[in-house]
């Protein structure tokens, strides 16, 4: 990596976010955290990410109005969607829309973690 | 010598006359000749023993015709020959014949009676009759067409009195046959009886009837003018104590003490005699009239009972008092296939005994019925009396039957006779058993229906059950799944910043996760069961399959594995994701299923057009009674698990067109078999 991949971790489970924020970080990789699809919307505006990692169900926007809001406001950020249990028209919406990546909880870290690699290089 | 026709006319005129006048001038010439019958009734008239007429009309006849100048011709006849002969002109005259009304019709009688007589039975000594009454039913010796034998006949039947009359000749036979015990009492003018009794050692008894006289008769209108002479002379000589009449009376009856004067008391006698008959014939009018109406009513009745037991539809059968078959009406006839015309006047028993089945007869069965049904006739006492039983028959037509019947005795002025009810039941028989066939198979349905009812019951409560199971799962999964992902995140990051840590706390760390692990799987397990995702099948090869399932599985080091995978085994269709989990459910179990180790085996074959995985464990096995609810969810004999990998395993085989297959051997062994449907296109 030539330059800090950053990477936005939007989840409102504060333990998930920081553990995964430190797997990357250990990885090599800027994580940033925020709790809600909002706050992530106000990271997006004053930094650019170059990946998204967001939980699906969440309080106020979900996952995938997040997802759909980043691709019309910020253009192609790769977006990996995880989520403890999602209805299934919701992870249909998302692949429609262009999600990188669906991964369940408990997340599967070294698929994460390729699937970083093969964005960053 | 030629005659004119004027002169043959008056010579046969002349003829004519002559043969006219000629005979009335013979019967002014000649004597009077008569021929009389003379039958032996002594002494009115008789032969004696030298064939010479002898009595009293012989006397009295002989003195008129000696004064009249008569020829007699006495002809020797019997009794009912004389009156044919009299009455036919073959004799002229005739003596000692009882003067009635009916005989006027056939013969003319002289005015004057030369003798008064009367009827009079008689018996054997010792045998005490004292009246009409007693001759009921007893045999009289009379001459055929005597006097006294009609007018006894006539009063016995006036009085309802039925005696037998045997026929005698003559008034000595009639005697003859009542001493040598052929007849119980015999029938004679009282002349004849008084003169004769003691030859015969018989007894007159007080029964004396018809006073008649005696008179003459002779031939129907020939010998009017005789009679009257006759008559002439008699009536002079009764008043002249030595004329021919009387002497002939002192010669032939004095010496009896007879006398032709009625004897004072006699007309008394015969007065009350007549009265007694009077209030005989009145009080047997009276009882003829309620015989007649008792006979109508009885008749009436027996109409009744006729019609009653003719149109009966139920058998009907009668015995007499001797127990011989009497009545046997035409539904009896139907119900036993015996027609009347075979069994009148048969024992009962004998029928009886014929109504049983051929087999169940025996001649000890015949003489115990025999016994137990005379009794019941001399004591009207029979077992089971009117009890309805049935029985089977065999009908002579081939049918077999079911009748139904009793057997009762009724009480008669003589004794008891049998009455016999019978009832052909087969139709009713038939339709109770058809009824019974049909309860029966209708209970089956019944009963197969309320178990597809409890099964579909069960299925309904385990859906319910699964869909709440589906709803806390989702809900669970969500809230358990976050924090089960944390520490997940954390072992990872622990391991990776501490590769070095030392062999406790690396030891620690794979405990976490291996916990953490089975606590996800237990979620991941609900949610797969309750929402189950749509299969994307593929053709898949079956080695390739198992292997990513043992891949996955983590088998304990004390279970051996064994692979037996033909190399051209067809691929199977199936989803991937949802056959490696099944199979991975079921190698699970296997392993869990040997606790203290044993052997995995897992085989492939080709089985009828589609591929069977068999995977076999040596574990304790599943009793048979816990076969059936392993696929239940949330079943389970272990200590360890929610019992919901096999559930989840038949789903998801299900799912993709297949079944599972369970045998077991407890102790031996349990092989469950997954049969996937063979893919038909190249991969």
């Amino acid at each position: 990596m030539d330059k800090p991949f950053r990477v936005l971790i939007v989840d409102d489970d504060v333990n998930m976010m920081r553990t995964l924020a430190d797997i990357l970080a250990a990885s090599g990789y800027i994580a940033e955290t925020t709790s809600s699809a909002l706050d992530g919307l106000g990271k997006l505006e004053a930094n650019p990410f170059h990946c998204v990692v967001t939980d699906i169900r969440m309080q106020g926007m979900n996952g995938v109005e997040f997802q759909q809001v980043i691709k019309d406001k910020y253009g192609p950020i790769p977006v990996i969607l995880i989520t403890a249990y999602a209805d299934h028209d919701l992870i249909v919406r998302g692949r429609e829309q262009g999600a990188l990546a669906f991964l369940e909880k408990p997340l599967n870290i070294p698929l994460l973690l390729s699937i970083l690699r093969a964005i960053a290089t | 010598m030629m005659l004119t026709n004027r002169t043959k006319q008056w010579i046969a005129t002349l003829g004519l006359l002559l043969l006219l006048l000629l005979p009335g001038q013979a019967a002014f010439a000649q004597a009077v000749h008569l021929r009389v019958g003379l039958y032996q009734n002594p002494p009115l008239s008789f032969s004696d023993d030298d064939g010479v007429p002898q009595g009293l009309v012989v006397d009295i006849l002989r003195a008129v015709a000696q004064e009249e100048g008569w020829e007699l011709e006495f002809v020797p006849c019997e009794w009912t020959q004389c009156l044919e002969m009299l009455a036919s002109g073959q004799i002229d005259l005739m003596g000692a014949i009882a003067y009635t009304e009916a005989r006027t019709e056939r013969f003319d009688f002289n005015s004057e009676a030369y003798f008064v007589n009367w009827g009079t039975v008689y018996t054997r000594s010792g045998t005490t009759i004292q009246s009409l009454l007693e001759l009921d039913g007893l045999t009289i010796a009379a001459v055929n067409e005597d006097v006294y034998t009609l007018g006894l006949q006539d009063l016995l039947t006036r009085l309802g009195i039925e005696s037998e009359f045997i026929t005698a000749q003559d008034y000595a036979q009639a005697f003859a046959m009542v001493q040598s015990g052929a007849v119980d009492a015999g029938v004679v003018s009282r002349l004849y009886g008084v003169l004769h009794e003691a030859d015969y050692q018989l007894e007159q008894s007080p029964i004396i009837y018809s006073p008649t006289t005696l008179r003459y008769a002779a031939t129907k209108g020939g010998h009017l003018a005789i009679l009257a002479t006759i008559d002439s002379y008699l009536g002079r000589w009764k008043s002249e104590p030595n004329s021919p009449y009387n002497l002939a009376l002192n010669k032939w009856l004095e010496s009896h003490a007879l006398v032709w004067n009625l004897p004072w008391w006699l007309p008394w006698a015969f007065g009350g005699l007549l009265a007694w008959v009077g209030l005989l014939f009145g009080a047997v009018a009276i009882l003829r009239a309620r015989v007649r109406a008792q006979t109508a009513s009885l008749s009436e009745s027996e109409q009744k009972f006729r019609s009653v037991v003719r149109e009966c539809t139920d058998g009907i059968a009668l015995t007499d008092e001797q127990g011989r078959m009497i009545e046997w009406n035409a539904s009896m006839a139907a119900v036993t296939g015996i027609e009347a015309a075979e069994v009148l006047g048969q024992p009962i028993w004998e029928l009886q005994h014929r109504l049983i089945p051929a087999g169940q007869r025996t001649p000890e069965g015949l003489q115990k019925l025999k016994e137990v049904l005379l009794n019941a006739i001399r004591t009207g006492d029979l077992p089971r009396s009117g009890e309805i039983m049935e029985r089977e028959y065999d009908h002579p037509d081939g049918s077999h039957r079911h009748i139904q019947g009793s057997i009762f005795p009724i009480k008669t002025a003589r004794g008891f006779m049998l009455g016999s009810l019978s009832r052909d039941i087969s139709a009713q028989k038939h339709a109770q058993e058809t009824i019974k066939a049909y309860s029966e198979k209708l209970e089956e349905m019944v009963a197969d229906r309320t178990q597809e009812l409890r099964l579909a019951q069960e299925q309904i409560i385990i859906q319910e059950r699964l869909a709440a199971l589906g709803q806390v799962a989702a809900g669970v999964a969500h809230e358990l799944r976050n924090p089960l992902s944390v520490i997940s995140n954390a072992v990872y990051y622990l391991r990776s910043i501490q590769p070095d840590a030392d062999a406790k706390v690396k030891e620690y760390i794979e405990i976490i996760e291996h916990e953490d692990w089975a606590a996800d799987k237990i979620v991941t397990d609900l949610l797969d069961y309750s929402h189950l995702p749509q299969p994307d099948p593929e053709p898949l090869p079956v080695a390739e399959i198992i292997q990513q399932a043992l891949d996955k599985a983590t088998l304990p080091d004390q279970v051996s594995l064994s692979t037996q995978i033909p190399a051209r085994l067809p691929e199977v269709h199936a989803d991937p994701r949802m056959v490696t989990q099944a199979l991975g459910n079921l190698i699970l179990n296997a392993c869990q299923a040997m606790p203290a180790g044993g052997a995995l085996s897992i085989e492939a074959e080709k089985r009828a057009g589609k591929v069977a995985i068999a995977i076999t464990d040596t574990g304790e096995g599943i009793p048979a009674a816990n076969i059936p609810r392993l696929f239940e969810p949330l079943y389970t004999t272990r200590a360890r698990g929610i019992g919901m990998g096999l559930p989840i395993a038949r789903k998801l085989v299900e799912a993709n067109g297949g079944r599972i297959e369970v045998r077991s051997k407890p102790g031996k062994g349990s092989t469950f078999t997954v049969i996937l449907p063979v893919s038909k296109e190249k991969k």
